[in-house]
């Protein structure tokens, strides 16, 4: 614990700011030596600081929840009057000590009252928490001066014991911070709500995939900001003896202020609070300094405000200015790289080719001490499709990023269409020809087709005003081109994945691109869409004599689709040629550099023949799926096949309790079951494992041992944490998931793709599910991983889980499942037992192709 | 009546229309003067900075950020500028005056978009600890004094400057304010810029998706530079009019309304998170919490309850279009999870 402490303080922010408190003590007291470091003067800043630190606390609670409390100045004012009106109330009887107690309950309840209409607001209806809490402040005001007319309401000197009273020379206002500090600290470094409340603020989606109850943590944190911000009104009363709607109007800065310096991450997630109290110190010194040495001046005050906004700023601007610092001594020393790229010489011996699109030549590229590339090439030829392999971390998107001018090699060169580029920028890339179509398309959703179209495309930019005319001109060009049709005045977001997709093409043919790199084109799109996209892009590379580069993990679609390949693997070229020469076989061996046998049905059913424990009894989701009814058995692997958006990812989210269900019922061992949201679908034993595992799945602002740890906390511990016991469970799971790591405690984000699964995968089967729902669990995976994945299920359906898989790929349905669903448009169109694989034409059911 | 219903919740502008016409049957009711053509002139004048003030946080919020300092570089730049000339003892009229005013907030702006484009500062941040630098500098370095007789007359002048005099029914004589051209002029400019420049629609794309931006090459960081000038301009702008307005430049005054304006703005239908947004739903938002704020007193509300009801309006303009989406994504089939709002 100590050992943890002193890490905590050398990694985070404490060390610095502990050096600023020095340096601030040691300035104000040389310049003022007489006014400065005495004891009343420290008393009096002690006192000071009080108010503002409850209220830094409830703004980073907040904060670490990934939202704000801007509310807490006003919640503490009405706290503040409740408590005041109380015992004014009552001051002819010299405030006997039960009114006392009776004004601060009602003070600390007001405090709980807001915190939990924030809370509602910012988790319920969902809105955006700055304007929701400035929202209820302005009604809190409101309130309070609907009720006390404007005017002020004192304390009838009821609480001097908290505003005015020290225990020996510590002020006891103080005291109350530090113990809120402690105790809060406790809250979040040992409970379950403060674990879920960092990941929630982490990534609150993940969150609710993870059997969080994330709108009740969220809710929690309000309520915790309004009960401090309350106390923080309750200490006003007692250092001022009075309570009114205009007091601390520029506290809420400083609140934040204080809570942003002690290292509380802004966008969620991240910060402890201890550091927020070292940071109160720094301002408070800051704030008195300011007002001794300026004493004589009028608005001194004035002069603080600035100072606390300066403070602000700098804080804020350190990391940007350090990454520019450090950047410029990288930049500075390796310039020998930079110009062995740009020696003619090596340029010149290369002879631009004919009929080749794209020439990355012998490129290495290293990233401190790991080598990303070493020597490696890629050759494009002009007119057709080329598919680049490898599994996740083989340097494929660094070799992309080295083409596209992403990253600059440190040895090797780039030819794009005929031309060799001297200095490979995006800038220079595009304008040769070649664009990169990422997975995420990079559409803009609010804007139309057209203009999606037309702003990319070099005629846009030099043009000042909109051309509205020619941007539909442009656009309808480049998707006649295609072929296809998509209307040009919808705006982006409301289109089909497949249909934006399809924009992106038009969007790079409008920049006269001569080659087309596409990252996994076809990981969102349905067999029937994918069909089309290679269509399109078929008849584009023979008739206009585009090249397309893809990338993709697909080993069938690729040999199906390609008319070259080059495999990559640990940074180098393995193989590289005409597609007709491989088979899946050999192209998976050379991309895991292992022999698998990837089509070979390996396990034997488990089904056990006893009573179902899923049944979906004629159910139906709204735009989801209608009268569906099937039966799931222990140890039963059943497959739900089917194109995207036929109700196959509705029918897991139902299950799963994320989705309600409009008709009908599901039932568990029998009894109906109609979860609310995740959590009860967990306790239930229920585990999904979803499709987008980076936004759905992890945290990735955490570590690996948190992202073990999300689902099951609720499951093993009770409010509090055995923080022991979470780390051996961690180190088991990386242990028993041969998850490549040296440390739970590193960030998830070191870890490759399928690692990353493999740790959703290890968080579920911590909580020891009976019912295990897999979304297309091998997106995105290498061929290792999915492997290893394969295995785990045919394991646990032999210890008598029971699995609904939901996928589209072929080879899942066959070699792993007893029975296979099939869904269209929502409803199941085709049950198969593993019997009749065989017989039945899977293929193009799951594609979608109705008979 | 189902399809009535739906078809104007699905536009927030009708909403708007719809909220707006009800508030006045309403009012209308308790009191037939908040609809008199006098009435709307006399509240008219106390829309004419929020409106200037709203365009800007309207560009703002569609590139995606969020300016909080407007109300301080507005009370700033207006400040100084009369400072100045009132040093010079000159009056160059009141066309160079909000020139002047507009050039200082442009230059605040610009600091802005250093510390948000340039260093990344998260924008609420950055604009929160601009508000307390100015305004705290402006209080020390400048000065705290209001000022009243020592105004330039030509900001006297436009205060009177009025057109179209109608008798109130306390027969009292009011006209309508030029600078409602002016607003109204500003108004058509920023919706021409939104939708006729590619500029206007780079800064919505930047809003829509700032990494893709960046990645086709559109010029991101000049257009969230510009953005960040042009709040502060207008701000400026505004800063200027609403001291000639009531006749005082006051250091003290406008900051505390960020609120107001940004409420007035995201009632009429913009996104806080970019790219969602409309100069109509903006000028709407605007006119919606003008008619409520000016005429409580007309219906007989005490003034002690104002701040609660227009706070309730505010509530009301954020829950709505957060409801709207909520309902929106649950019709869609999306899965019941907690995302952060938009």
């Amino acid at each position: 614990m100590i050992q943890q402490l002193r890490k905590d303080f050398l990694a985070d922010r404490s060390f610095g700011l502990f050096a600023v408190v020095v340096a601030l003590i040691a300035i104000f007291s040389i310049l003022e030596p007489g006014t400065f470091p005495t004891g009343p003067n420290f008393e009096s800043m002690a006192f000071q600081m009080s108010e503002i630190g409850l209220l830094a606390l409830a703004i980073a609670v907040t904060m670490i929840g990934g939202g704000i409390d801007l509310s807490v100045v006003a919640t503490g004012n009405l706290a503040g009057i409740v408590a005041g009106s109380i015992v004014t109330a009552h001051a002819a009887d010299g405030t006997p000590p039960g009114v006392l107690v009776l004004s601060i309950v009602a003070a600390i309840a007001t405090g709980l009252v807001v915190g939990l209409i924030n809370g509602v607001l910012v988790a319920h209806i969902n809105i955006h928490p700055i304007l929701a809490t400035l929202a209820s402040s302005t009604i809190v005001l409101g309130f309070a001066t609907a009720v006390t007319n404007a005017s002020t309401v004192f304390g009838q000197g009821a609480y001097s014991w908290l505003g005015s009273e020290t225990i020996w020379v510590v002020p006891v206002p103080l005291v109350v911070v530090f113990l809120a500090g402690l105790v809060l600290t406790f809250v979040l470094r040992s409970s379950r709500l403060g674990f879920r409340l960092y990941l929630s603020g982490s990534n609150p989606i993940a969150a609710s995939f993870s059997a969080i109850p994330v709108r009740r943590t969220i809710l929690a944190s309000y309520l915790l900001s309004g009960a401090l911000a309350a106390m923080s009104g309750l200490i006003v009363l007692g250092r001022t003896d009075a309570a009114n709607v205009d007091f601390g109007g520029s506290f809420v800065l400083l609140a934040i202020l204080v809570a942003v310096l002690g290292g509380i991450n802004p966008y969620g997630g991240e910060g402890r609070l201890l550091v927020v109290l070292l940071g109160l110190v720094a301002v408070q010194l800051l704030s008195t300094g300011i007002n001794t040495v300026f004493s004589e001046q009028s608005g001194s005050n004035f002069l603080k405000e600035a100072s606390w906004g300066l403070l602000l700023l700098v804080t804020l601007a350190a990391p940007a200015i350090r990454s520019v610092v450090s950047r410029r001594s990288r930049t500075s020393t390796p310039t020998a790289n930079v110009s062995a790229t740009e020696t003619p010489s090596t340029t010149e011996t290369l002879e631009p080719s004919e009929g080749i699109a794209l020439r990355v030549s012998n490129v290495s590229k290293s990233f401190g001490a790991v080598a990303a590339l070493t020597d490696a090439s890629l050759t494009v030829r002009t007119g057709t499709i080329h598919a680049l392999m490898g599994e996740n971390g083989s340097g494929k998107s660094t070799l992309t990023k080295v083409a596209s001018g992403v990253h600059t090699a440190d040895t090797g060169t780039v030819e794009i269409a005929g031309k060799v580029l001297n200095r490979v920028t995006p800038k220079a890339s595009s304008t040769a020809g070649l664009e990169v179509i990422y997975q995420d398309l990079a559409l803009f959703p609010h804007l139309t087709v057209a203009e999606n179209i037309y702003l990319a495309a070099d005629r846009a930019l030099p043009s000042k005003k909109m051309k509205w005319g020619e941007a539909n001109r442009l656009a309808r060009e480049s998707i006649d081109t295609l072929d296809v049709e998509i209307p040009l005045e919808e705006l982006v977001a409301d289109l089909p994945v497949a249909q934006k997709q399809l924009v992106a093409i038009a969007r790079a043919l409008s920049t006269n691109a001569k080659v087309i790199i596409m990252d996994e084109p076809t990981a969102a799109l349905t067999p029937a869409e994918i069909t089309q996209l290679i269509g399109v892009v078929r008849n584009l590379a023979t008739n206009d004599g585009i090249s397309f580069v893809f990338i993709s993990h697909k080993l069938e679609e690729v040999t199906s689709l390609a008319d070259d390949v080059t495999i990559i693997r640990d940074g180098k070229v393995v193989a590289a040629g005409p597609c007709a020469d491989y088979d899946i076989a050999e192209l998976a061996r050379q991309m895991s550099g292992r022999d698998i046998s990837a089509a070979a049905r390996t396990r034997t059913t488990t089904a056990d023949g006893s009573k179902p424990v899923v049944e979906f009894q004629n159910a139906s989701v709204k735009g989801g799926f209608e009268g569906v009814s099937l039966e799931l058995r222990a140890g039963e692997v059943l497959g739900v096949g089917g194109p995207l958006g036929s109700g196959r990812r509705s029918l897991a989210l139902s299950l799963f309790g994320l989705l309600p269900l409009e008709q009908g019922s599901i039932l568990i061992d029998g009894q109906e079951f109609k979860p609310r949201n995740s959590v009860e679908a967990q306790r239930a034993g229920i585990a999904l494992v979803p499709e987008d595992r980076r936004t759905e799945g992890l945290f990735m602002s955490r570590s690996i041992g948190d992202n073990l740890s999300a689902a099951s906390i609720g499951h093993h511990d009770g409010r509090l944490l055995d923080h022991s016991a979470t780390a051996e469970r961690s180190k088991e799971s990386i242990k028993s998931l041969e998850i490549k790591t040296s440390n739970h405690q590193n960030l998830i984000t070191t870890l490759s793709g399928g690692n990353q699964q493999r740790v959703v995968l290890g968080k579920w089967l911590q909580t020891k599910p009976r019912i295990l729902i897999l979304d297309r669990p091998t997106v995105g995976v290498d061929v290792g991983s999915k492997e290893g994945i394969y295995k785990l299920v045919a394991q646990l359906a032999a210890e008598g889980v029971a699995i609904l898989l939901v996928t589209d790929e072929l080879d899942e349905l066959e070699n792993l499942c007893d029975r296979a669903v099939v869904m269209n448009s929502g409803r199941i169109i085709e049950q198969v037992s593993f019997e009749d694989f065989e017989t039945t034409d899977l293929r193009s059911l799951v594609a979608g192709k109705t008979a | 009546m189902k399809s009535i219903v739906s078809s104007i919740t699905e536009s927030t502008e009708r909403v708007l229309l719809a909220v707006i016409v009800a508030v006045l049957v309403f009012f209308g009711a308790l009191n037939p003067t908040v609809l008199s053509v006098g009435h709307f002139v006399s509240i008219s004048r106390s829309a004419i900075i929020v409106g200037f003030l709203a365009l800007g946080v309207l560009i703002v919020l569609l590139q995606g950020g969020i300016d909080v300092s407007f109300t301080a570089v507005a009370v700033a730049s207006m400040y100084i500028t009369v400072t100045l000339f009132q040093s010079l003892e000159s009056d160059p009229g009141i066309v160079v005056l909000i020139l002047a005013s507009v050039l200082v907030g442009v230059a605040f702006g610009l600091v802005n978009a250093f510390l948000i484009v340039g260093l990344r500062i998260p924008t609420l941040l950055a604009t929160l600890g601009m508000l307390s630098l100015v305004r705290g500098c402006l209080l020390f370095f400048v000065g705290t004094k209001r000022i009243r007789n020592e105004l330039p007359q030509s900001m006297k002048d436009l205060s009177r400057a009025t057109v179209g005099e109608v008798t109130l029914e306390n027969g009292g004589v009011i006209g309508i304010h030029v600078t409602i051209f002016a607003l109204l002029a500003a108004c058509v400019a920023v919706w021409a810029f939104l939708k006729w420049s590619v500029l206007g629609r780079t800064i919505i794309a930047i809003g829509s998706n700032r990494e893709a931006a960046v990645r086709i090459g559109l010029p991101v960081k000049p257009a969230e530079t510009f953005v960040y000038a042009a709040v502060g301009g207008l701000a400026g702008g505004a800063g200027l009019l609403s001291a000639a307005l009531i006749r005082e430049a006051d250091p003290f005054s406008l900051v505390g309304d960020e609120l107001t304006v940004i409420a007035a703005v995201v009632l009429g239908g913009a996104s806080i998170t970019g790219g969602r947004g409309s100069v109509l739903g903006t000028v709407l938002g605007v006119a919606l919490i003008t008619i409520v704020g000016g005429s409580l007193i007309l219906i007989g509300v005490p003034a002690k309850f104002q701040t609660l009801i227009v706070g309730s309006f505010l509530l009301l303009g954020v829950a709505l279009p957060a409801w709207r989406e909520s309902r929106k994504s649950r019709l869609r089939g999306e899965p019941r999870v907690y995302r952060t709002a938009s």
